[in-house]
C-alpha cells in the first residue's frame, strides 16, 4: 500500500513536471507498476532526434527493491543489451546499490545522461564497448543508423 | 555347471627329450614346437573332479595305469590300449611328477584304472570314452560319469580327474607306445634328433610330458578377487573423501569463527559481506528513538515550550498510540499518561530531543548526553546498551546529526513531507529520520542500512547471525582486493 502512494506521488510530479527529454505515462491505467517512459536521445549524441521508448517495472516492494528499466526501441550502446529484452544495467538499480531515497525522476536522468556517455567499462555489449573504445566514428555511425532506423517514426 | 573352483584350461602334450635316468626336474622344458610330437587340447578338456588340484598348471609324465593282471578290464580295454604302452615304469626312472591316461569303458574298469592311479601316486588321471569323437566330453555331471555311487568316487581320489575326447585319447594312447622305451620310434623322431647339435640316438629317453593348464574357477573364485579389487578402490575414495570433507570442514569452521570474532571487532567491512540484508530485530527497532517530528522552525527556534517535551516519547508509547488512537494528536494522551512517574519519565523524554537543541539553558556536554541517553534505555532493556551501528562515532560528530535531521522535512522512503506536531519520526544513529511505519517496514523486511547512507542500524556485534561460507568467502574476495 504504501508503495502504490509513493508511485502515484513520484508520477504526479513527474507528469507535471518532466524532466528534460522525458515523458512518463502508466502503460495500462489500472496498473501503477507499469510505466511507459519516452525517452528524446540527448543533443549531444548519436542519439538525437531518437525517440525511444523505455519500459519500466516497479516491484510491489518498492522503494525497497529497485525498479528494472529496459528498452522496448533497438538501441545500439554498450550498457544496454541487444536482445528482446533490452535490459539496461544502470549501477544504482542493482539490489545492494539500490537505496530506497532514489526517486524514478532521478533514474530516468541518469539513464538519458547514460546515452549521452556510456559507461564502457561497465558494458553489456562487450563489443559494442569495443567499438565505443576503440573506434568512436564507428560506434557514432552505427548508433546514429539504428537511431534512425529504429528510433524515428 | 562345475563345481569346481579350478577346472583344467587345455591340456598340453609333448614329447620330451630326458637327458637321463634322474635328470628330470621342475626345470626340464618342454620340448619346444619343433618336437616330433606336440599335441594341444584346448577347450575340449572336461574337468571331472577337482580333488587336490594345485593352484598351478599339472606337469607330468603320461603313462597308462597298470590294472591287476588279472583283471578282466585288462581284456575290455586291450582294443583301447596298446600293448607297449607307456607304463608307470617307463617313467617313474626319471622320478618326476605323473599324469594317468585311461579309457572310460564301464564303471568297474573306471574303478579298476582310479584305484590303480591311487597306488602310482601320479598327478592327475585323464579319462577318454573310446570314440571318434573330436568335441568336448559331455559336462561333469552327465549321466556317463556316474559310477553308480551318486557321484561319490570324484571326492575319494587324491588326485584331479579330466576327461578329453575320444579321439584325442587315441592319440595320445597311440603316441604313447612310440614313446615307451618299449619299441623303435618313429623314424621321423630319430632322423630329426639326430639332426640336433646332440646327436641322440636313444628313443628310451623319450616321453610324453603333458602340462594340465588350469584357470582358476571362471565364476567362483576370480570374480570375486575382481570385486574386492573394486571395493578397496571404492573404500579408498571413500575414506579419502571423508578425510578431506572433514579437513575442509574444520578450515572452514575455523575461518567462521575467526570472521565471527572481526565482526564482533568490527573489523570486517558488513556490507561487503552480505549482511546488509539482514533484518533488524524488533527489540532493536524499539530501542531507535521516536518521536513526534517538532518542524522545521521548531528545530531551529532556540526556546522550547516546556509543552514540548511531551512531544517525545517512547517507542512503546508510540505503538500504543498507533494502535488506539491513530488520528488523536499525542500530546493529549501524553499529558495523561505521563502523570504517574513524572521524573523517571523526564529522563527519558530528554534523550531523543536532546540531539535537536543543543543550546538549551542546562546544555549537557556530548558526553554526558549519552550518559543520558543509556541510562533510561539500560533500565528498560539492560541487554542493549548502546544503539549505534558506528561504536566508533567520536562525539565530536554529533553536531553533525543534528544539523542532518534538523534539515529533513522529507521522508525518503514515502516521499511525504513531515508534518510538525503529528508525524512520528525515528531517527536511526546517522541522524537521518523516517515516519516511523516507513523506516519499521524498511528495516526489518529489507535491508539493516539506512536507506539514505546506507550506515548500518544494528548496534555491532550485537547480532547472532551465523557467519556463513559464503561471507568468509567474500570476505576473503573483499581483503584481497584491498
Amino acid at each position: 500500500m504504501g508503495s502504490q502512494k509513493r508511485i502515484a506521488k513520484e508520477l504526479a510530479e513527474l507528469m507535471e513536471s518532466p524532466p528534460v527529454g522525458i515523458s512518463v505515462e502508466l502503460a495500462d491505467e489500472s496498473n501503477l507498476y507499469a510505466w511507459k517512459v519516452h525517452l528524446e536521445g540527448p543533443e549531444n549524441s548519436p542519439f538525437a532526434k531518437g525517440k525511444f521508448l523505455i519500459k519500466l517495472t516497479l516491484p510491489t516492494e518498492y522503494p525497497f527493491k529497485p525498479p528494472t528499466i529496459s528498452f522496448a526501441t533497438k538501441i545500439y550502446h554498450p550498457n544496454v543489451t541487444n536482445d528482446d529484452k533490452g535490459s539496461m544495467c544502470l549501477g544504482m538499480l542493482r539490489a545492494d546499490e539500490w537505496k530506497p531515497s532514489s526517486r524514478i525522476s532521478a533514474v530516468l536522468q541518469f539513464a538519458r545522461q547514460l546515452l549521452a556517455e556510456p559507461m564502457p567499462d561497465d558494458a553489456v555489449e562487450a563489443r559494442i564497448a569495443d567499438t565505443y573504445k576503440n573506434n568512436r566514428s564507428h560506434y557514432e555511425e552505427v548508433a546514429r543508423d539504428w537511431t534512425r532506423k529504429y528510433a524515428t517514426e | 555347471m562345475t563345481s569346481s573352483t579350478t577346472a583344467a584350461k587345455s591340456l598340453t602334450t609333448a614329447a620330451t627329450l630326458f637327458a637321463g635316468p634322474g635328470a628330470a626336474n621342475n626345470a626340464t622344458p618342454a620340448v619346444n614346437d619343433s618336437a616330433t610330437f606336440h599335441f594341444v587340447l584346448d577347450g575340449t578338456v572336461e574337468t571331472l573332479s577337482t580333488e587336490n588340484s594345485p593352484d598351478g598348471p599339472i606337469k607330468g609324465l603320461m603313462f597308462v595305469p597298470s590294472l591287476y593282471p588279472q583283471d578282466p578290464c585288462n581284456d575290455i580295454t586291450a582294443p583301447f590300449i596298446p600293448t607297449n604302452v607307456t607304463r608307470l615304469q617307463d617313467v617313474s626312472e626319471f622320478g618326476y611328477q605323473t599324469i594317468g591316461l585311461a579309457p572310460w569303458v564301464s564303471p568297474d574298469c573306471t574303478q579298476a584304472f582310479l584305484n590303480a592311479s591311487r597306488q602310482a601316486g601320479n598327478e592327475a588321471l585323464v579319462f577318454f570314452v573310446p570314440s571318434n569323437n573330436g568335441t568336448k566330453p559331455p559336462n561333469a555331471d552327465d549321466p556317463t560319469w556316474q559310477l553308480g555311487d551318486g557321484g561319490v568316487w570324484k571326492t575319494q581320489n587324491l588326485f584331479p580327474v579330466y576327461a578329453i575326447p575320444g579321439a584325442a585319447g587315441a592319440t595320445l594312447m597311440g603316441q604313447l607306445a612310440s614313446y615307451s622305451g618299449n619299441s623303435s620310434p618313429p623314424s621321423s623322431a630319430q632322423h630329426e634328433f639326430r639332426n640336433g647339435s646332440k646327436s641322440f640316438n636313444m628313443p628310451a629317453d623319450i616321453r610324453l610330458f603333458t602340462l594340465i593348464d588350469l584357470e582358476r574357477g571362471g565364476d567362483n573364485s576370480k570374480m570375486p578377487s575382481l570385486w574386492g579389487f573394486i571395493l578397496a578402490i571404492v573404500g579408498t575414495i571413500l575414506v579419502l573423501s571423508i578425510v578431506l570433507l572433514l579437513c575442509y570442514q574444520l578450515v572452514q569452521k575455523r575461518r567462521r569463527e575467526n570472521l565471527q570474532r572481526r565482526i564482533e571487532a568490527g573489523e570486517a567491512d558488513i556490507e561487503n559481506l552480505g549482511l546488509h540484508q539482514l533484518k533488524v530485530p524488533q527489540e532493536v527497532l524499539d530501542s531507535i528513538p521516536v518521536y513526534i517530528y517538532p518542524g522545521i522552525d521548531a528545530l531551529s527556534e532556540k526556546n522550547l515550550s516546556p509543552e514540548k517535551a511531551d512531544t517525545t516519547t517512547s517507542t512503546d508509547e508510540i505503538r500504543e498510540q498507533k494502535e488506539d488512537h491513530e488520528e488523536i494528536n499525542p500530546r493529549q494522551s501524553e499529558s495523561t499518561r505521563n502523570t504517574p512517574s513524572p521524573q523517571s519519565e523526564d529522563s527519558e523524554i530528554e534523550q531523543p530531543r536532546d540531539p535537536h537543541e543543543l543550546i538549551e539553558p542546562p546544555p549537557p556536554t556530548p558526553k554526558n548526553q549519552v550518559l543520558v541517553e543509556k541510562a533510561p534505555h539500560s533500565e528498560i532493556q539492560p541487554d542493549i546498551t548502546q544503539y549505534q551501528c558506528e561504536e566508533d562515532i567520536p562525539d565530536d560528530t554529533k553536531p553533525r546529526w543534528n544539523r542532518l535531521s534538523r534539515s529533513q522535512t522529507t521522508c525518503a522512503i514515502c516521499l511525504d513531507d513531515f508534518v510538525a506536531g503529528t508525524s512520528t519520526v525515528r531517527e536511526l544513529p546517522c541522524g537521518h529520520i523516517f515516519h516511523v511505519e516507513c523506516i519499521d517496514m524498511s528495516l526489518a523486511r529489507n535491508s539493516s542500512l539506512c536507506p539514505l547512507c546506507k550506515k548500518c542500524v544494528l548496534p555491532s556485534g550485537c547480532w547472532t547471525v551465523p557467519v556463513t561460507n559464503t561471507m568468509v568467502h567474500r570476505d576473503h574476495v573483499v581483503r584481497r582486493s584491498q
